[in-house]
């Protein structure tokens, strides 16, 4: 093989990278990036921004890393087309013949074309660029548009700086992909009671300022503010792979399969461009997370070695840090449950919180606040499709249960 | 980081009649004096319990004591004693337990609990690093202790729980103070003085961890503490056996308490209560924190009429207590011990109220109309539901609810029949059987009839030789055994006579109850071994490397003799009359195997005891030079 | 040949000496709360089970990782963690089947089990032969083997 190619930088593309170093040192491999920086860790950014890391801390990897991997680096250059019968790329500046190529290009925030929102004082929150820009305009009042994970993090992070923060999420919770009704409502007074302002079920309707921003219109309210943070979703980086005739879904992303080949020969994908398959449903999915990017991207870079690896699906999974409140959602919600019949456990104690949600005696989805112990172990029982009775069965027969001790820590969230 | 040292800093005062919560910090001379668990105990209820109260009265105070060394890698550093005024003795009631509720305790922050007052409703403490809350408890108020374990234990994981069952509710006199399903501060009618403040449960969790004074140096002491623990002669035996050990020695003895004491052994107990019967049932073991031995057994009975029955248990406590006091079987007696616990009852007690009722009912003094039932020694569905009764004061339950001591009262001629000493059932041992430094200790036990605070560290279960009239038994160890006894070498010459091969009962009384008061302040256990081999010189190092306290041999060991003596004083100011130590008349007056014991010389015995002690040789009292050798001579 | 740290639950006592020492060996605190080995009791079945990392082949918690602290690069087989660049998220302790991450709130970082240079404490104080540390060769019905390969591997975990 002549060699690998991957568009991209980000978690996707350097597990890639780092899986095909692991099992061959020689093959010239090709970084194409659109930033000019070395990998960082885009998770870390609203951390960043509130101070407790340092900006030089979220680079996980210097240049000379790349170097030292025998990686060849275009960091700052697009690749602007790609010749699939010739099996080339382009990027302006040279034309590359490539064995093999990965798309990894991740996707960039999104901002609802509202009348403003070009207005000095917008922001997104997805590259150092962004943290670096936030950082300049010196913040007071924030108004964070949207309460996904991305949002309640930065909002938490100014708020730690010292700016006065509105969230404003559009439907009637927070976190709505991500945590039910209940659990939800939980957090909304956590952060409540720290001091965040959160207005859920309006709209902004438009960003009003003379030079820069001054204040934000929802459909009830008007909100003085000085910056605005649009926290209000992704959108995929697909144009260049559709234009070569690469296949999206119907989600919006790159269709690939459990090989992560897309429907052009010698083409893989991965990361946040792609559909992924949802393991839990086997339908294709957004999983735009840390973790399932780096299994994703182990799995291309294993196909694209020739050894023939199969996705098992990615899974959810998403940890947050609300004021030192540890919350965790994994697998699906009640919402992308939809119609199936539903069987709910909850329980709380003291600072504690979980409910799982279970379809046909399986865990399909699990959300926990102030715990940390035997989530790991739900995980597990979750992705290995393990019905709850046999994990009852098993915890109660001292000889089945001598090989699967593991199971304890995850006992009290599954009590009949 | 905390600023302290070793200990968690705080003593926690509830007050449960105002909910007034007070956290005292502790001083390092209260520390240096008394070093913890029942020492802190002795003191506080000394100075704080009013004399001649009614222990069932909202003035008595209960307080647990948790040992220094718990929170450490010290091998067998779990022990936490509760102490109040006995309902039972009217002297001061105490209790010793091991397992994991002291470790909760001290890390929540606190050395000690003291429980004052009395609730106006069923309620139950919650204690979680640092703070404090008093809960309704109304919802578990009738709840045997088991049912209200699963529900508080999953209400709160990870916590543990002192909790009394319907016995303690009902003010049974020898009810107990679980400690979680399988333990208990059994002894003395804790759990009634708990259940007389309407306290159903107090539920800790704690997460704040202990700060060593020199960490190295903690695990250096500890690491020798374990390899003089296993080099005993004692250990191997009792890891893979328990206390269990005792039980067969006894019976060949002729020293149990069969059948109320009328007997030195019952005929079918090697039988039914020897190793491969308990083996049979033996699945695993089980150890408190930070233990090296794990003594106790994890019980699975697979067959027969109690199957399924599963527990910690395997104690010679409940097989003597029920096996051989009432003459039930080894499955059957593991089944008393699980009403026992889930009633909240002492066992002791429970199974000596029950076999003097027995014996009662044998004499004619009680019938069947007065219990509903008839009663014999070995039928266990009678004694199981003697057992319900009491706990509920029902019927004859009413009576036999109040102890041997009073219960004999109501029956003419009960009196001969009640095995106690200054009210407290006498365990296990009948002292005519086997005469020893044990079967004295239940006579001088400053909380009444009892063999757990004064067994003789090098106790030979080989040998049963009443030696010079009572006052000495054999040693029958080597020279080496002798050597590596840590025993200030001047006493220890007293006490162990190599030429005669003979040890003194009353000097080595006095040191062993001293020793094993010292244990039960720094809170590590007295099983055997470690009785065995752990000194006050190895407690000395561990107790500075984990406070930082320079502390020397001699002076633990004072601080436990002043404990000790602080608690005769208030058992004196109770009105404690020297007359009060004797034994059952019947042990000066029926022969088992031959033998009985012969009042004068077990007197001469006692005086010689109390010389050692630096007591006046007829009363008992502690003499005014011993006062100020402790620091005790300006008591009120 | 690597050594294993070998988890025998059916002798484990549920004493906790593993707990307290890893704790005061690591952070001179006896705080079993910082022990990168935690014994995890059922005491209502007399079941004592010690869970510490497995050092798992394809370790879930490296997958997690938002910063790729955690990583396979030793020649003992450990899963190692460069703890400067940890910003304490504890994604990694959540995803870890069998809960071996232990957060310290001293550091505020996520730290799990690295076998002391080669002299786990754990098994020095362990008194009833359940904590052994041995080669793999040595090992029967290692746990390792059994779950980890089964679970962290071929189900991609």
């Amino acid at each position: 093989m002549k060699n690998i190619v991957i568009i991209g930088n980000g978690a996707a593309a350097n597990s890639a990278v780092e899986t095909i170093r692991k099992h061959d040192s020689q093959v010239p491999i090709i970084m194409f990036a659109r930033e000019d920086l070395p990998e960082y860790s885009a998770c870390a950014l609203p951390d960043c921004l509130s101070g407790r890391v340092y900006r030089s801390q979220l680079f996980i990897k210097q240049l000379k890393d790349y170097n030292r991997m025998k990686i060849h680096t275009r960091f700052g250059y697009e690749v602007q087309h790609i010749n699939t019968s010739e099996c080339t790329l382009n990027s302006g500046q040279e034309t590359i013949a490539y064995d093999r190529l990965i798309l990894a290009t991740g996707s960039r925030a999104y901002i609802p074309p509202v009348p403003g929102h070009e207005l000095p004082g917008n922001f997104v929150v997805k590259t150092v660029r962004d943290i670096d820009a936030i950082m300049v305009n010196q913040p007071h009042k924030v108004l964070v548009a949207g309460s996904g994970n991305i949002g309640i993090e930065v909002a938490e992070a100014l708020q730690f700086r010292g700016c006065q923060v509105t969230i404003v999420e559009l439907r009637e919770r927070i976190l709505p992909r991500i945590f039910d009704k209940e659990p939800a409502s939980r957090i909304h007074k956590i952060l409540t009671t720290k001091g965040l302002e959160v207005i859920t079920g309006e709209r902004i309707l438009r960003i009003s300022g003379d030079e820069r921003v001054e204040s934000a219109a929802t459909d009830r309210r008007l909100i003085p503010c000085d910056t605005v943070i649009w926290a209000a979703g992704v959108k995929q980086n697909v144009e260049m792979a559709s234009a070569i005739g690469i296949k999206t879904g119907e989600l919006g992303g790159i269709q690939v399969n459990s090989f992560m080949q897309t429907n052009i020969d010698s083409i893989y994908a991965c990361g946040d461009c792609i559909e992924s398959m949802n393991m839990l449903t086997g339908y294709p999915s957004l999983n735009m997370l840390w973790p399932s990017a780096k299994r994703q991207g182990q799995v291309a870079a294993f196909n694209c070695l020739g050894q023939k690896v199969e996705y098992e699906g990615a899974i959810s999974f998403v940890v947050e840090d609300i004021y030192g409140i540890t919350a965790v959602s994994m697998g699906m919600t009640s919402d992308a449950l939809g119609a199936e019949d539903i069987q709910i456990l909850e329980g709380e104690n003291h600072n504690q919180y979980w409910r799982v949600l279970l379809v046909d005696d399986r865990i399909m989805g699990m959300q926990a606040i102030g715990i940390s112990s035997g989530l790991g172990a739900m995980m597990a029982l979750m992705k290995t499709r393990t019905p709850v009775s046999q994990f009852r069965h098993t915890l109660a027969d001292s000889a089945l249960f001598k090989k699967a001790a593991w199971y304890l820590p995850a006992q009290r969230f599954l009590n009949a | 980081m905390s600023k302290f040292r070793g200990y968690a800093g705080f003593i926690l005062e509830v007050n449960l009649s105002n909910h007034d919560f007070r956290h005292k910090e502790l001083a390092s001379e209260f520390c240096r004096d008394y070093l913890g668990g029942i020492g802190f105990n002795a003191k506080i209820i000394y100075d704080e319990v009013p004399a001649g109260i009614d222990a069932l009265s909202e003035e008595n105070i209960l307080v647990f004591g948790v040992g220094t060394m718990v929170g450490s890698t010290f091998p067998t550093s779990s022990r936490t004693e509760v102490s109040a005024k006995s309902p039972m003795t009217g002297r001061f009631g105490t209790s010793n337990s091991g397992m994991f509720f002291g470790t909760q305790l001290k890390n929540a922050g606190f050395d000690a609990l003291v429980i004052k007052g009395q609730a106006e409703k069923p309620s139950l403490i919650f204690i979680e690093d640092g703070e404090v809350s008093i809960q309704d408890a109304t919802r578990l108020w009738g709840k045997d202790s088991w049912e209200t374990l699963d529900i508080l234990k999953n209400q709160y994981p990870g916590a543990e729980v002192a909790l009394i069952g319907p016995a303690g509710e009902n003010l049974v006199r020898f009810a107990c103070i679980e400690n979680g399903y399988y333990d208990a501060w059994a002894r003395t009618g804790l759990g009634a003085v708990m259940g007389s403040k309407n306290l159903k449960a107090i539920v800790v969790r704690g997460t704040q961890g202990i700060t060593p004074f020199n960490a190295g140096a903690l695990l250096q002491v500890s690491v020798k503490a374990r390899q003089l623990i296993e080099s005993s002669p004692f250990f191997k035996p009792f890891k893979s056996y328990g206390s269990m050990n005792a039980a067969m020695p006894y019976g060949n003895f002729k020293a149990l308490n069969a059948h109320n004491f009328s007997q030195g052994c019952l005929p079918d107990w090697k039988q039914n209560f020897d190793r491969p019967q308990v083996e049979k049932l033996i699945k695993g073991h089980v150890a408190c924190q930070s233990c090296i031995i794990a003594c106790a057994h994890w019980v699975d009975i697979k067959e027969g009429k109690y199957q399924g029955l599963q527990m910690k248990d395997m104690e010679v406590t409940p097989t003597t207590s029920y096996g051989s006091g009432c003459g039930i079987g080894l499955e059957a007696s593991v089944k008393a011990a699980e009403m026992s616990q889930r009633y909240g009852m002492d066992m002791v007690s429970t199974g000596g109220v029950i076999a003097m009722a027995i014996e009662l009912y044998n004499r004619g003094i009680i019938s069947q109309e007065d219990i509903g039932y008839g009663l014999a020694f070995g039928d266990d569905d009678a004694i199981l539901h003697l057992m319900d009764d009491i706990a509920h004061r029902r019927g004859i339950g009413t009576v036999l609810a109040e102890g041997t001591m009073r219960a004999a009262k109501q029956f003419e001629g009960g009196d001969s029949s009640a095995m106690h000493v200054k009210g407290l059932e006498i365990p296990m041992i009948d002292p005519r059987g086997r005469w020893s430094t044990w079967s004295f200790g239940i006579l001088t036990n400053v909380r009444g009839g009892d063999h757990l605070r004064c067994r003789n560290p090098i106790e030979n279960l080989r040998y049963n030789e009443n030696k010079h009239d009572f006052r000495k038994e054999r040693f029958g160890f080597d020279q080496k055994m002798y050597d590596a006894l840590d025993m200030p070498d001047a006493l220890k010459t007293q006490a162990i006579d190599l030429e005669s091969d003979t040890v003194d009962i009353a000097i080595m009384s006095r040191w062993a109850e001293d020793l094993i008061n010292l244990f039960n302040s720094v809170g590590v256990c007295i099983r055997p071994p470690v009785e065995h081999r752990i000194g006050p010189t190895v407690i000395a190092e561990a107790f500075t490397a984990f406070t930082g306290i320079k502390i020397s041999a001699a002076q633990v060991m004072q601080s436990a003799e002043r404990t000790w003596n602080l608690i005769k004083l208030y058992n004196l100011r109770e009105g404690e009359l020297p007359e009060d130590s004797k034994f059952p008349q019947r042990f000066y007056e029926q022969e088992i195997s031959g033998k009985v014991l012969d009042e004068e010389r077990v007197q001469e015995v006692l005086q010689q005891y109390y010389r050692s002690r630096g007591w006046d040789m007829l009363t008992g009292k502690p003499g005014e030079e011993k006062l100020v050798e402790l620091g005790l001579n300006n008591l009120s | 040949m690597n050594k294993q740290l070998l988890i025998d639950s059916s002798k484990c006592t549920g004493c906790g000496l593993c707990e307290l020492a890893c704790a005061i060996s690591k952070t001179r605190q006896c705080q079993p709360q910082l022990a990168r080995i935690k014994v995890w009791r059922d005491e209502t079945r007399g079941i004592f089970v010690p869970m510490t990392c497995l050092q798992c082949e394809n370790p879930p918690c490296a997958n997690a990782c938002l910063m790729n602290v955690i990583s396979k690069e030793n020649d003992k087989g450990l899963t190692v963690r460069r703890l400067e660049a940890c910003i304490g998220c504890r994604a990694c302790q959540v995803s870890c089947p069998f809960d071996a991450s232990r957060y310290d709130y001293i550091e505020d970082v996520v730290v799990n089990c690295d076998h002391c240079e080669g002299n786990p404490e754990c098994v020095k104080y362990c008194p009833s032969g359940a904590l052994q540390y041995c080669s793999l060769a040595e090992a029967i019905d290692c746990l390792r083997n059994v779950e980890a390969k089964k679970r962290c591997i071929d189900s991609g975990l």
